[in-house]
């Protein structure tokens, strides 16, 4: 071993023993807690339902002809919304999906600023 | 165009998909590390370090997808846990200019093979971090080996045994990996420079 190698190895000894001696690293079971604790928190992220493409375009495609169907039954009959409850249950079911959207987008903005 | 880290990438990508291999592949390779850069920064209050540790490593598990692997995984987890340091000092009514500003005393990286370093430089709080930062940047089974033989003062056949690997092998990667901090040292202070 050269003079450079020699110094190498002795610098290295001390900078690491005073960098990242046992006081400078974690004890056993905060380390063991600390992991259990991420673990948890990636089971809970994985065990979140999820919630398909497909199933996400379905009940896009559902609202928009539920809406078209309403349109066109009140522009065909010229019966009122109120007035007919086989027209009223599908326009309250409509109205209250639309309504939620903007509390769906807040709550996948949210997830995604991984809050 | 900046280059993209593959590896990294990949773990962090494997942990952000929920994969808990990958959690404790990652978890074994810079919770320590990072506890220390924390440590440090924290001038060795061990309470004040564990809090901000958990707080970062949960911060970064929830911002790791995020992560676009332009620099190393060590080196964005050490930039949350810089506003993690920067909020914890603010909470306790403490500023954090002295705690950044503090740089090591000449370069390290050539100092290393040409003196006996002395111990001022060596305990210096600049210092340290710097050689976390630097232990952080290296391949795990370098790290490993070179934690095990000077910071836990193994021998070199018991570092061998940990690795699994002979005696022969093992000076070698202690070498090698010798040689690879200071040039990771050396990339700090050109970054810093």
């Amino acid at each position: 071993m050269n003079q450079d190698e020699r110094l190498l190895e002795e610098n290295t000894a001390r900078l690491i023993r005073a960098a990242s001696g046992t006081d400078a690293r974690p004890g056993p079971q905060t380390r063991q807690r600390m992991f259990q604790i991420l673990l948890t928190c990636v089971r809970e992220r994985s065990s979140e339902v999820s919630f398909p493409d497909v199933v996400v375009s379905a009940l896009g495609g559902l609202l928009m002809l539920v809406a078209i169907w309403l349109v066109g039954w009140r522009t065909g009959t010229g019966i009122s919304l109120s007035t007919s409850p086989t027209l009223l249950i599908p326009a309250v079911w409509l109205l209250l999906n639309l309504a939620l959207v903007p509390i769906a987008c807040i709550v996948i903005l949210k997830r995604r600023q991984g809050g | 165009m900046k280059t993209v880290l593959t590896d990294d990438l990949t773990l962090a990508q494997q942990v952000a998909a929920g994969n808990e291999a990958a959690l404790e592949a990652f978890y074994a390779r810079y919770a320590d590390s990072l506890f220390a850069f924390i440590y440090h920064h924290l001038s060795e209050s061990r309470l004040d370090a564990e809090d901000v540790w958990q707080d970062t490593l949960l911060a970064a598990l929830h911002a790791l997808p995020a992560y676009r692997g332009q620099s190393r995984l060590f080196t964005w987890l050490c930039g949350v846990a810089r506003h993690k340091i920067v909020d914890h000092l603010r909470r306790r009514g403490r500023g954090a200019t002295d705690v950044f500003s503090d740089v090591p005393e000449g370069q390290l990286s050539t100092l290393i093979t040409s003196e006996a370093l002395p111990e001022e430089t060596v305990m210096r709080r600049a210092t340290r971090i710097r050689v976390v930062e630097a232990l952080g940047l290296l391949p795990e089974d370098y790290q490993t080996a070179l934690i095990a033989r000077y910071a836990d003062e193994r021998s070199v056949s018991e570092v061998a045994q940990m690795l699994g690997r002979t005696y022969k092998a093992t000076e070698s990667l202690l070498s090698r990996a010798r040689t690879a901090l200071q040039e990771a040292l050396a990339r700090l202070e050109e970054r810093a420079a």
